[in-house]
């Protein structure tokens, strides 16, 4: 029995006797510890594998924020005003700290980016872009409201290894979950095919809007982040054909990057 | 273990350096489990927090460091899994992908001794013995769920996951001279 605990095997009933008498026998209980080192050599089947360096430093900044009471969420990037106080709750990011204003929106937006140079210019261009677009309709004038919004949370993109010149950013307010996508370097659809964007939830995809690339490869979408996606803030984009999908069928060309 | 010690004490530093040792065997274990490397970098970042909360738990009078280590890493992953459900791994399998595997050195590194020895003795168990082991251990089952996929009678079941244990515990001491995992 204490071999099959040790494999978390019991089922119920017989877990709950085990539970209570192992609270009373210590002989059992480092019996049972015995066994749980024959269990943990199983550990040594699995393919060792290797996390992304991001998890080392999230966890070192949990740890640290979880001994100074203050919190710093690191997958998304905040766009907000800065002052000397918040530059204080990124300490890691000053050496890389950059600011970047908006040509077309309100002044004072400040970005601090964790990643490297290239997400500045490309972001860079993107807002360029945006110029373009400011033009033309209400919509747009929307979404420019979206974008200058303190509050307004960016996500990050990454092409995969089937679109690696491709860059997305995905701007949503937390609160109504509306949202633009802006991406870049994706390959024209094949006839018939177009992109999709995905809220990831829990492991289960959420259809966002279905979109096409223009010939320059870029697009602009707006969309509405899922209440339930707010928080988990994951997403991908696939391709699809072009009237769209409810579950993804074809490869990921863009996922966060968290 | 002195990491485990120091960690208890609030040594940040001591908690990477234990990161940074046992990483690979971990996720690796946590790849195994939850098949996506979304969820395990989750839970191996919780992982890591439990440690952290918990260091002054662990009683090396009780065992091993990696032991504790260990079943922290797998309770956390099986919880996970059972959280998920069947009908969100199968999407998650669908929307994810498993990238690259330790890189050929650290591979090279890793079929350490220890892992030579207890794929060995795995490899002496019955197959029935070895395949009730592992649905447990990487898939989270209960005996009455090996037993339902495995066809078994749940007594059947028992015995070979017991007699397999034992058998495995004994093949493990005899090869293992020292218990330095």
């Amino acid at each position: 029995m204490l071999a099959l605990h040790a494999l978390a095997a019991l089922d119920q009933a017989d877990l709950r006797v085990m539970q209570e008498h192992l609270a009373t026998c210590a002989e059992c209980r480092a019996e049972l510890d015995g066994w749980r080192d024959t269990a943990g050599a199983l550990a040594y089947v699995a393919e060792p594998f290797e996390p992304s360096p991001q998890v080392r430093d999230r966890i070192l900044e949990s740890v640290r924020a979880e001994s100074s009471h203050a919190r710093v969420p690191a997958n998304v990037i905040h766009l907000k005003p800065t002052s000397p106080r918040r530059l204080s709750l990124f300490p890691r990011f000053a050496a890389i700290a950059a600011l970047l204003i908006f040509v077309t929106l309100i002044v004072g937006l400040v970005i601090l980016w964790q990643q490297n140079r290239t997400a500045r210019t490309e972001l860079a261009r993107l807002s360029a872009q945006n110029e373009e677009v400011r033009s033309a309709s209400e919509r747009d004038q929307k979404l420019l409201e979206l974008l200058s919004s303190p509050g307004t949370r960016i996500a990050q993109l990454a092409g995969t290894k089937d679109a690696p010149a491709a860059h997305a950013i995905l701007a949503y307010d937390p609160k109504s979950g509306r949202a633009i996508l802006m991406t870049d370097g994706l390959p024209p659809a094949p006839a018939g095919k177009a992109y999709q964007l995905w809220f990831i939830v829990g492991g289960l995809p959420l259809p966002g809007v279905v979109f096409a690339t223009d010939a320059g490869g870029k697009a602009l979408s707006a969309n509405q982040v899922p209440a339930e996606a707010l928080q988990t803030a994951v997403f991908a984009v696939t391709q699809e054909t072009a009237s769209g999908a409810r579950t993804p069928t074809g490869p990921i060309l863009l996922r966060s990057m968290s | 273990m002195n990491l485990l010690h120091a960690i208890a004490l609030r040594d940040e530093q001591a908690l990477a350096s234990l990161y940074d040792r046992y990483r690979l065997i971990l996720f690796g274990l946590l790849i195994r489990i939850l098949n996506s490397r979304e969820e395990a970098e989750d839970v191996l970042q919780e992982v890591f927090l439990q440690v952290w909360r918990r260091a002054a738990d662990f009683d090396e009078r009780r065992g091993r460091a990696f032991t504790w280590l260990i079943t922290l890493a797998r309770s956390r992953a099986i919880d996970r899994l059972r959280q998920l459900g069947s009908r969100e791994r199968l999407a998650l399998s669908a929307i994810d992908f498993v990238g690259d595997e330790a890189s050929s050195p650290v591979r090279d590194a890793l079929r350490s001794e220890q892992r030579q020895i207890v794929a060995g003795a795995l490899a002496e168990l019955s197959e029935e013995q070895r395949r009730a082991l592992t649905l447990a251990y990487f898939e989270g089952l209960t005996q009455t769920e090996i037993a339902a996929r495995l066809s078994s009678p749940l007594g059947t079941v028992k015995t070979r996951m017991r007699s397999g244990m034992i058998k495995l515990r004994e093949l493990l001491s005899q090869r293992l001279e020292s218990r330095a995992f």
